[in-house]
């Protein structure tokens, strides 16, 4: 038997999920099962997904989001902290959902947030594109940005030249294309391009 | 032409691609915590600032598409084509599809982010998908400031997405992989990876008429040329793989498998009815005996994606103009790959 989440392996642990009155038997393989962690009902996303099968219920949830954090008491700091000051969202809300209710969040639920990020993300820190527009930036470094940018800082103090980092990015993938479809040509063009702007 | 049925680079082994970047306005809650006003409000914000911007001219290039005013089968129509999310199917205040009129560039608004870019391109093109779904979003992101944390990047509602948003998925068609038992193994690994490996029709979706859709799942402490370069290569790779596996399996039985290429196409060209499953897995093997050149009197893969495009239930009814039960689908369904069938047959001629 073929495993109903992955489809691919076989399957040899049966489970069985009730929601609303509805039941239903899961075959799933050791690693879904694992992964899942649906003992303690805490990933209603992926839950439902087996209620609907055929569309992603939840865009790309990962199974281990919370990891070991699912069922265990909260702790002292997470009682502490009922609600995030802003919107409202609840530590339980973001459990049971895996949504966080605005920006504030994040540092609300900071603890949890890295413990999350940890476990699903490559690092904790953002090192790709920043915003052209950032409001702590403006704030506080609105002279620095127009020293460095007069053109750009002309008119609009909020605004900081995109970095050339960003225009590079597409470049050298179409580069690495080219070379892979051995299109010399517009490989050249294109080296052309990313060292003029590697340079400026 | 709609992109989907054009050709693409690597279209045999390589459906489509898709680049997706998801935003949230600053100073907003996400929208699972929005109310009617703030939802009025935050639709009208992205809209009015898409207009202003000069990748909207000529205004008669998009279609504003407010899901309040839409049918639901005009709303799975959309959905099977992958150009709507099923949480933009749910009811609620401000939803709406900005979409081109070649269908490969949209902003879905309101979806489980404020702003999801959504760009798609035909075959194995990363880089062109990249390339148009920053151009829309760098546009917004210079007027309307966005949801940023110094250390945690764009800020999205759910934290699997923060950093980059950034999530690129490729839709492979792995018949030789899948056939040859392999897919099993490479699909541990892509997991273990950080990448999501799921059907065509996303998560919880069964692999139906060997189509695989890999994405990664990393959208933090890589930057966004990290992402899509690892991709690229992993892609290349299983690609590399898929025709090693194609040839073995043509190696072992060619006759096998030009019998069950062929058979396909005479139950296609003839049925009277058919059901979706079966209809998906004859096209898969159709489309395998085209790449392969076991079949090659002139039937393209362009056709096979415009049969692809219109075979689901809410397609069909969109074509038809009119609401249809279970018999009457598959008689639609049977007659539309027929049509296009013929039609091919006769171009070839």
């Amino acid at each position: 038997m073929i495993c109903d989440q992955c489809n691919m392996n076989d399957a040899n642990i049966q489970m069985r999920l009730t929601r609303n009155g509805e039941t239903i038997d899961l075959n799933l393989c050791p690693g879904c099962a694992a992964k899942l962690q649906i003992e303690g009902g805490m990933m209603p996303s992926l839950f439902d997904s087996f209620f609907s099968p055929g569309w992603p219920s939840h865009d790309l949830i990962t199974p281990a989001l919370f990891g070991s954090d699912i069922g265990r008491e909260p702790g002292q700091l997470q009682r502490q902290i009922k609600a995030c000051p802003v919107c409202g969202q609840r530590y339980e809300d973001f459990r049971k959902t895996g949504l966080l209710g605005c920006s504030t969040c994040y540092e609300t639920f900071r603890p949890w947030i890295e413990q999350v990020l940890k476990r699903v993300q490559r690092d904790t820190r953002h090192t790709g594109h920043r915003p052209s527009l950032i409001a702590d930036f403006r704030k506080s470094s609105q002279e620095a940005s127009q020293s460095e940018s007069p053109a750009a800082g002309a008119g609009d103090a909020g605004v900081k030249a995109a970095e050339p980092k960003d225009k590079l990015t597409a470049l050298k993938l179409e580069l690495s294309q080219a070379v892979q479809a051995e299109d010399y040509n517009r490989a050249a063009k294109l080296r052309d391009q990313i060292q003029g702007l590697e340079e400026a | 032409m709609a992109w989907y049925i054009e050709n693409g680079p690597k279209e045999e082994t390589v459906l489509s691609t898709r680049v997706r970047i998801a935003r949230n306005l600053e100073d907003m809650p996400f929208p699972n915590r929005m109310n009617p006003e703030q939802e009025k409000e935050t639709e009208k914000l992205i809209e009015n600032t898409f207009l202003s911007l000069n990748i909207s001219r000529p205004r008669s290039n998009w279609s504003i598409v407010r899901l309040e005013e839409m049918g639901k089968m005009q709303k799975l129509a959309l959905a099977e084509k992958h150009l709507l999310s099923k949480r933009m199917l749910e009811p609620g205040c401000g939803k709406t599809l900005i979409i081109n009129k070649e269908e490969n560039l949209s902003i879905m608004i309101l979806e489980e982010d404020h702003i999801r870019v959504q760009a798609m391109s035909a075959g194995l093109d990363l880089a062109k998908a990249y390339k148009e779904a920053t151009d829309l979003t760098y546009g917004l992101e210079d007027k309307i400031p966005m949801a940023w944390n110094d250390d945690y990047g764009f800020l999205t509602a759910c934290p699997t997405n923060t950093g980059t948003g950034l999530r690129a998925s490729v839709m492979l068609f792995l018949p030789g992989l899948i056939r040859t038992d392999r897919m099993r193994y490479m699909s541990d690994m892509l997991s273990k990876a950080g990448y999501a490996v799921r059907g065509s029709s996303g998560e919880g979706s069964k692999v139906m008429g060997y189509k695989v859709q890999v994405s990664n799942q990393l959208t933090l402490g890589l930057s966004e040329e990290e992402i899509l370069r690892d991709l690229q290569h992993l892609v290349e790779n299983l690609i590399e793989k898929e025709e090693e596996s194609r040839s073995k399996l043509l190696q072992a039985d060619k006759l096998g498998m030009e019998d069950k290429v062929w058979r396909a196409r005479g139950i296609l060209e003839n049925a009277r009815r058919i059901n979706y499953e079966e209809a998906v897995n004859l096209l898969a093997d159709l489309r395998l005996g085209v790449s392969l050149g076991l079949i090659n009197d002139g039937l393209s893969l362009v056709s096979l994606n415009r049969v692809d495009t219109n075979i689901g239930n809410a397609s069909l009814q969109q074509i038809s103009g009119k609401e249809l039960i279970d018999c009457e689908l598959d008689e639609s369904r049977a007659r539309l790959i027929r049509d296009e069938l013929k039609g091919a047959n006769r171009r070839i001629r």
